[in-house]
């Protein structure tokens, strides 16, 4: 459609222009790219499926999709900082938050005022997100918060924090609820920051809460509807990191087409030709399942197997096109000189964070195994 | 068919596994992968266990030992830092190339103390489409010029180099005060301690003392390099495997060690298969040099191979660490980095696809 083509023309010409002259740059240093991500505050791509009555930038998830994988097409550190703030930072306010969390917090967010993170990851809670063992004990008409998270992408940065805490052991997975934490609340303390093997402009730390009083209206959803909250916003993040790995794939294309037309010899090879087609047929396979899944919740479906299959299956495509895009470029393709080993190293996590690829397999097939 | 090590190769192997426990410590590896420096401090130590000359004649202080040892100690290095690994190879390798296709004068000059670690080594093939490193032949000796991709680069006091002269492929022994040379440290995704260069040869003057034999079998020096980087990709693709099978043994995960889902198993076995394969591949290709049969097939063959495998099975590796696997808290990151170089180094993937059938079809 012509709108969404001129969407992703407008994303795109700011991630060629702004964002791919910082990309090695940041996975080199470390260093969090905080004026690009003002920029894109500035131009709605930190709220585009959100109402503009909350601050969003009114747009669906169609859109949204296309916005993390054009800027995870040239930076894959900047994609997953927009994508995480967008379906784990803000989308779960909006989803379930109440009109007061919802104005005081997702404009916020939204506007890219600030970003949003999301702590459900734990030492023991890893694939198995509802072992979460951080408390949240109601005590003269507050939370008192005790525990860790790891994991943790913008911890540092971010101001706001929606968290799972138990609230009633006895009842298991029916005993775990959401909470909106604020930057800079007392017993509420930062962490390691992870130095990884891609991602490296994006922040990823660990943080814990000691004691941590909240107000009693942090609570997000109704209690004990934890579980419910953070398995909703994980199916909507499973379909941007489907998108961010598809833009990192088509990086990955694109860069090769570039490399193979500057250099003729190695265009008459076959296995090279090849490669360059099975990428870019996997690519447009990829696409479909990730603008599918982002239909289907712009019609207010549940996408839980949708989702997992669109991450699934383009974080799969995203390796294989950065794996023969280093090898299209030869011993080149190893060195820093080109971006490609970059697109691999980032890749990467695409199969592990948000669910790995192994549980989005348990995912689907339960769906299907479903009587 | 007897596929045991001899004697000498286990006690090889065991004094290679020791020193790589011993000397070769967490520390060191991220002291070195931090700063980018070549692990000089190792390599002496490796010298000083007669790894610097490992096939060599011992009246030229080499160990004296055969294809299939020279694999063993890259094997076991490679388990538990790559980058000494290459290193360690080049340097042989450069050795290997002195003492066949050395004149008598070059042998005495260099291979003694090439053999004991004195000199470090190393070696500069062809590029891959022959076009760039070209020399000439001048009044008093030669010129080359061209462009090779190099480890040991910052450290190596000889380079021997491979040229084409005449139509002919020739070599030399640069020193590391030639002139006309420029070596470029080259940052890389892995094997950041091997000190991966570009060698720049412009104009480079040598003389006629430093130009090799005659017949230079370049061929045999690029198989014994496959083979070489085969052992580094199975020694990266057991500490893999050893790497995974103990986090998925600690690792519990809904009331279980995450060793016992069916997922994680396939995985393990899945690598325990490639390594293995990988490991037979190799030690046959080496076997066979030994024998004085022909091997460059079978080392191609056994590169291609194990370096598919090294790279399925790192990374494998971080999926079973998890998030933890993507962090540098673990080594399995850096084991895939280092790993994705055996596709690429000595030739890539595709090119051995078409080399090996070129074989079968002649």
């Amino acid at each position: 459609m012509e709108e969404l083509e001129n969407f992703r023309a407008f994303v795109r010409e700011f991630a060629e222009s702004e964002v791919k002259p910082i990309a090695a740059q940041i996975d080199k240093t470390g260093e969090f790219p905080s004026e690009i991500i003002k920029k894109m505050g500035k131009l709605g791509l930190l709220g585009i499926p959100f109402s503009k009555e909350y601050g969003g930038t009114g747009c669906d998830n169609i859109r949204y999709a296309i916005g993390v994988e054009e800027i995870s097409r040239v930076c894959g550190s900047t994609g997953i900082t927009m994508a995480a703030h967008t379906s784990l930072g803000t989308f779960p306010i909006y989803a379930f938050g109440t009109e007061e969390q919802k104005k005081k917090y997702v404009t916020r967010l939204a506007s890219g005022a600030c970003l949003g993170a999301f702590g459900l990851t734990e030492p023991n809670a890893g694939s198995d997100a509802a072992g979460t063992q951080t408390t949240a004990v109601l005590k003269d008409g507050h939370y008192v918060l005790n525990g860790s998270k790891i994991f943790i992408t913008s911890a540092s940065i971010a101001e706001i924090f929606v968290i799972t805490a138990v609230t009633d052991k006895s009842k298991g997975v029916h005993g775990i609820s959401g909470f909106i934490v604020e930057k800079g609340t007392k017993g509420f303390s930062i962490g390691k920051h992870e130095d990884k093997l891609g991602l490296r402009g994006s922040n990823t730390c660990e943080f814990s809460f000691e004691g941590c009083i909240i107000p009693k209206e942090a609570l997000l959803g109704e209690l004990g509807q934890g579980f419910k909250v953070f398995m909703k916003t994980l199916d909507g993040g499973r379909v941007s990191i489907g998108a961010m790995a598809l833009g990192i794939a088509q990086g990955a294309l694109d860069e090769s087409v570039k490399f193979v037309k500057q250099n003729k010899e190695v265009s008459n090879n076959q296995i090279i030709k090849k490669m360059l087609a099975d990428m870019a047929t996997e690519i447009s396979t990829a696409r479909f399942l990730v603008y599918h899944a982002a239909t289907l919740e712009d019609k207010g479906k549940t996408v839980t197997k949708e989702s997992a299959m669109a991450k699934l299956y383009a974080s799969a495509v995203a390796m294989r096109a950065s794996n023969w895009a280093i090898q299209i470029h030869g011993i080149e393709g190893y060195t820093k000189k080109y971006p490609v080993e970059r697109f691999i190293r980032d890749a990467k996590l695409t199969e592990i964070g948000e669910g790995t690829s192994e549980i989005q397999r348990l995912v689907i097939a339960r769906e299907l195994l479903k009587s | 068919m007897n596929f045991n090590l001899t004697e000498n190769q286990k006690m090889l192997q065991e004094m290679a596994r020791k020193f790589a426990q011993k000397e070769i410590t967490p520390e060191k590896i991220a002291e070195h992968e931090k700063m980018k420096k070549f692990p000089k401090e190792l390599f002496s130590k490796l010298a000083e266990l007669g790894l610097a000359g490992i096939t060599i004649n011992s009246k030229y202080n080499g160990a004296e030992m055969d294809t299939v040892s020279l694999t063993i100690a890259i094997e076991e290095v490679s388990k538990v830092f790559a980058s000494l690994g290459i290193n360690l190879l080049a340097h042989n390798l450069g050795a290997i190339a002195v003492e066949l296709f050395g004149t008598a004068e070059q042998k005495e000059k260099f291979l003694s103390a090439v053999s004991i670690g004195d000199k470090i080594c190393t070696v500069g093939l062809l590029d891959a489409n022959y076009k760039t490193n070209k020399a000439e032949e001048i009044a008093d000796g030669y010129v080359i010029n061209g462009k090779h991709f190099i480890v040991n680069g910052e450290i190596a006091d000889l380079y021997i180099i491979f040229s084409v002269l005449n139509g002919k492929v020739s070599a030399f022994i640069l020193e590391k005060e030639a002139k006309g040379k420029e070596i470029n440290n080259i940052e890389t995704m892995g094997l950041n301690s091997s000190s991966f260069s570009e060698l720049m040869l412009k104009g480079c003057k040598l003389s006629k003392e430093n130009i090799m034999k005659d017949d230079i079998n370049i061929e045999e020096i690029i198989s014994i390099g496959r083979i070489g980087i085969s052992a580094l990709g199975i020694g990266i693709s057991q500490a893999c495997l050893d790497s995974s099978i103990e986090y998925s043994k600690k690792r519990v995960q809904f009331d279980e060690p995450i060793c016992n889902f069916n997922l994680m198993q396939e995985m393990l076995t899945e690598m325990e298969m490639q390594t293995s394969g990988a490991r037979l591949l190799t030690y046959n290709a080496a076997f066979l040099r030994d024998q004085k049969q022909s091997f460059s097939k079978e080392a191609t063959i056994a590169k291609l191979y194990s370096s598919q495998s090294v790279v399925k099975s790192a990374l494998s590796a971080i999926q079973i660490h998890g998030g933890y696997g993507y962090t540098k808290d673990y080594a399995v990151e850096r084991y895939f980095r280092d790993a994705k170089a055996t596709e690429l180094l000595f030739g890539t993937t595709e090119l051995h696809k078409t080399e090996i059938a070129k074989t079968l079809i002649k």
